[in-house]
């Protein structure tokens, strides 16, 4: 027992060692302490790391960053509240009072650290407040840097938008060194590339006294911008494409078919991103997250649709690679197709009369594609729509893709519990039934016409900083030349001889090529679908148009794509 | 059988844990707020969570009957010395040190459960040497199980965590009984060999302890912290400047406030008194876990009551007097108090053995 007592008496020992120490510390030299406390404190002032900017093709910045100047308070020096407040009233005649007296209230629970009053402010108050700031000492401007999207909308698809950190993803994110004040990418090029172009924060630790004027600096740790992103994206073509798009339900693309760089991608409606990032537009992010028709979706590549007659051209490959048709074989419409005791009709009432392959590409006629459709039969068809890339991602440096549905008889059984039908095949041959596609993937079928058989990898990303980013992803698909030639005389009869479905895209002194669709819904409004390529002997760019309930794509779609050709020349892309 | 033994749970010891758990609760906010902005209680939030671990294996280490833990002692050793040496395969550096193991959003700190694992497999030894505990062999022993934990910890570096090892040895020994003069020896050893470990320290360590001489030689580096901490501290006066109202905390100066130095805070913002309060509650659990030890018969008991007393109390005595300039600065953290999963898991844990010994006396 003796040992344990000293074991306590030893231990006892070490507590009288802290409190004699303590008691010397606080007490006796309490005042000393006290005063040097008050004339070193330490303040942290961060410096931001601007997040890296995004530049089209030419080299215009599309996302940039602009100074911000927030106003901040610091409690234990603003002193009077109401002399404080009657100032500011008279620099912000509409500021909220209340708001004004819940701001300082909070700033009681962090007296020492500034408490943000308002933000973005600009300029001239910021200026008109610094010069008041012996007057009025708690007052602190600190400037930040805050997103901008100079196109707004126009770029909108493409770009995505940010959005504050949440507490959740803080927990994942910090190790990585994400703070949280951080933003962070949510959709598009933002959210692809966030790792790219979030900078580094660095600070100053600066020493005040106690009027916070600065006195020394203790250290620096320096900021890091984000990386520059240079896209493929022309941001006039953009903007016309959006401006044709209108108030239109439905999406752009165009692509270069050799090398799948996007020259413009266009999703409507969109929003602004800017809304994200400024100081109060509460409401009309709420607007945005909640329109039901849906703004912040991508539609070129997260909705699918059903392709109608665009997927005539997958048809016919099928039909021709397979040897069941040639450029001889021709068929009879006259308007209507029986099968068994359903009747299938074609868009023309009265019929086409007798055609080969390249007029009934040039008509977009049903009947023609029936018979073809089931001499070649389903799983073909299945088989072609795959090597098109359809079913699956095309790849493209978007989040948010999806695969669509390249539908076959094992399919239909697993899900419906029904074997397939020969009416389903018919439908499947005009890009109806099941079979569901994306904007994206259909202007990359296209693409693998006008480029002789490969089909690309899409991308948006050129470059970051000088570092070529681009992979050029290419894949042949095994047509012969034959089969593409005569699809691509197709495809100028549509475009470029009377009676073609799509001469309303006709562009003077170039020749267009390509293929409307006209997509039923299950309203009594169908979509509406024109894709293509330009120059016919050499082509330069391919594009899909879609217009949600926009009618035949012989109409609204095609217009659109003659319009946005005449600005691709313009621009000088062809 | 186990209902009847709960009349014997120490209260007050609980008590005074739960009120250490709340004025860490008050302090880690306050020491966190400037940089934590409108997120302010997300330290809580996760110390909080913390606790709740802590509390499910606490409450594991209390119901479990301790002589089951001593005799699987060597496993619990052994899976310790496993952990420590993992983490120099996977484990992060942070502030220049191996220590960490990260988990989701979470890091667990080995070294820390190694002191658990120690008082546990020291107990058996010691226990087990009952007839013969005498011998200057026993000592030579206890040296040889601190001998590898000690070197692992040491060289992650993490010098604090390593030499509390020490004072845990040194009390369990004597308790024990084995012969003073042994005892006497290895302490003179200790201070007579240890100039030579000089050659041994890392840069900053070395500085560290030349800074607890003379703080100014270094007052922007090394001599920084405790030099600020002084001011915190001796600011505070007799009954501080108010909760949240320290300037050194909430000014971002003194850096790792939330953890190791975060004594600093309660000096500063509830004074003397409050410093007082916090040394009050230590000693009454040291209290009262010397009474724990002396009601109870059981070698194995004693052993791992006085292991947790020491390992408390002198982390304690050593976290405020680094803290308060009276001792070098080595990185450990005030339990119960500190910021920091693993050492308050690892400090309930502690309590709950404690308890457990507590709970049983009766039984023998």
């Amino acid at each position: 027992m003796n040992r344990l007592k000293a074991f306590f008496i030893a231990i006892s020992c070490g507590f009288s060692f802290l409190i004699v120490g303590l008691f010397y510390l606080q007490v006796i030299r309490g005042s000393y302490y006290r005063h040097r406390s008050e004339d070193n404190r330490i303040m942290v002032v961060p410096i931001d790391g601007p997040r890296g900017r995004i530049f089209d093709r030419t080299g215009k910045p599309i996302v940039d960053n602009r100074i911000s100047f927030d106003l901040y308070v610091i409690y234990k020096e603003a002193g009077d509240f109401r002399r404080l407040e009657a100032f500011l009233k008279t620099i912000f005649v509409n500021i909220d009072k209340k708001k004004l007296l819940k701001v300082f209230q909070q700033a009681k629970w962090q007296p020492f650290t500034p408490t943000l009053i308002m933000e973005d402010i600009g300029k001239e108050k910021a200026i008109v407040l610094e010069q008041s700031r012996l007057e009025y000492p708690g007052l602190r401007i600190n400037t930040r840097p805050r997103r901008e999207y100079i196109y707004g909308r126009a770029a909108s698809s493409v770009t995505g938008y940010l959005g504050r950190i949440t507490e959740k993803e803080l927990d994942r994110l910090e190790v990585y060194g994400f703070t949280k004040d951080d933003y962070i990418g949510r959709s598009g090029i933002e959210k692809k590339y966030d790792d790219y172009l979030r900078g580094q924060d660095g600070g100053l630790q600066i020493e005040v006294d106690s009027r916070g004027r600065q006195q020394r600096t203790l250290s620096v740790e320096k900021a890091e911008p984000g990386n520059p992103l240079y896209l493929t994206i022309d941001i006039e073509l953009q903007k016309f494409c959006e401006e044709e798009l209108g108030d239109k339900k439905g999406c752009v693309v165009v692509m270069n078919p050799e090398t799948g760089e996007i020259y413009a991608l266009v999703s409507k409606p969109d929003f602004d991103p800017n809304i994200f990032v400024t100081k109060g537009k509460g409401n009309e992010i709420k607007a945005a997250l909640h329109d039901k028709r849906y703004p912040l979706l991508n539609r070129c590549i997260s909705c699918t649709y059903p392709p109608g007659s665009v997927f005539k051209v997958v048809t016919s490959a099928a039909a021709l690679e397979s040897g069941k048709i040639s450029v001889n074989t021709s068929y009879q419409c006259s308007g209507a197709y029986k099968l068994g005791e359903f009747t299938f009709k074609c868009w023309k009432a009265g019929g086409h009369g007798t055609q080969n392959v390249l007029e009934a590409i040039k008509h977009s006629c049903d009947v023609f594609f029936y018979n073809t459709g089931l001499k070649v039969g389903a799983e073909v068809i299945a088989d072609y729509a795959l090597k098109f890339g359809y079913g699956k991602q095309t790849g493209i440096d978007l989040p948010g893709e999806m695969s669509g549905l390249v539908p076959n008889a094992r399919w239909k059984f697993n899900l419906k519990k029904e074997s397939w039908y020969k009416g389903d095949t018919l439908n499947y041959s005009i890009g109806q039934g099941y079979l569901l596609t994306t904007p994206i993937q259909v202007v990359r079928m296209v693409a693998c016409i006008a480029n002789g058989g490969y089909l690309v990898k899409p991308y948006i990303l050129e470059k970051v900083g000088n570092i070529e980013f681009a992979k050029h992803d290419v894949k042949k698909i095994g047509l012969h030349q034959d089969t593409i030639d005569m699809i691509k005389t197709g495809l100028s009869k549509v475009v470029n001889e009377e009676g073609g479905t799509g001469v309303r895209a006709k562009l003077p002194g170039v020749l267009v090529a390509g293929k409307t669709g006209t997509a039923q819904t299950h309203t009594d409004k169908n979509h509406g679908w024109f894709t293509g390529f330009a120059p016919l002997e050499s082509p330069k760019v391919c594009f899909v148009v879609f217009v949600e309930f926009g009618g035949s794509g012989g109409g609204e779609a095609s217009i659109i794509a003659g319009h946005i050709l005449s600005k691709i020349k313009e621009r000088g892309l062809l | 059988m186990i209902r009847r033994e709960l009349r014997n749970v120490d209260i007050v010891i609980i008590t005074t844990v739960a009120t250490l758990f709340i004025i860490g609760l008050l302090f880690v906010y306050s020491a966190s707020r400037s940089f934590t902005g409108n997120m302010s209680l997300l330290l809580v939030k996760r110390q909080i969570t913390w606790m709740c671990l802590a509390l499910f294996c606490g409450t594991i280490a209390f119901l479990v009957d301790y002589r089951r833990l001593i005799d699987i002692s060597y496993f619990i050793f052994a899976a310790a010395v496993g952990f420590l040496i993992i983490i120099y395969i996977v484990g992060e550096e942070r502030l220049g040190a191996q220590r960490w193991i990260q988990i989701g959003a979470f890091g667990f700190q080995p070294s820390e459960f190694m002191k658990i694992a120690f008082i546990i497999t020291l107990a058996s030894y010691l226990g087990r040497r009952k007839a013969n505990i005498h011998s200057s062999m026993n000592m030579i022993g206890a040296l040889a199980i601190l001998s590898v934990p000690f070197l692992l910890i040491v060289l992650q570096p993490d010098l604090g965590t390593a030499l509390i090892l020490i004072p845990i040895l040194v009390s369990m020994v004597l308790i024990a009984g084995v012969n003073v003069k042994s005892i006497m020896y290895f302490i003179f050893t200790c201070i007579i060999v240890s100039p030579f470990f000089w050659h041994f320290l890392k840069p900053y360590q070395k500085k560290r302890l030349l800074v607890f001489i003379n703080p100014n030689i270094d007052p922007l580096g090394s001599g920084y912290t405790i030099i600020q901490s002084k001011i915190g501290i001796g600011s505070g006066r007799l009954i501080g400047k108010g909760w949240l109202c320290g300037t050194q905390g909430q000014l971002n100066f003194i850096p790792e406030r939330h953890t190791d130095f975060i004594f600093s805070i309660i000096g500063e913002e509830w004074g003397f008194i409050g410093a007082l309060l916090v040394l009050f509650l230590f000693f009454i659990i040291v209290y009262r876990g010397i009474r724990i030890v002396q009601a109870t018969n059981d070698i194995y008991g004693k052993m791992i009551g006085i292991g947790v007393i020491a390992y408390l109390g002198f982390q304690m005595i050593i976290n405020i007097g680094m803290t308060t300039g009276l001792l070098p600065v080595v990185g450990v953290t005030l339990p119960f108090i500190s910021y920091g999963g693993s050492s308050l898991v690892v400090s309930v844990i502690a309590v709950a053995l404690l308890l457990n010994v507590g709970m049983r006396r009766s039984i023998f």
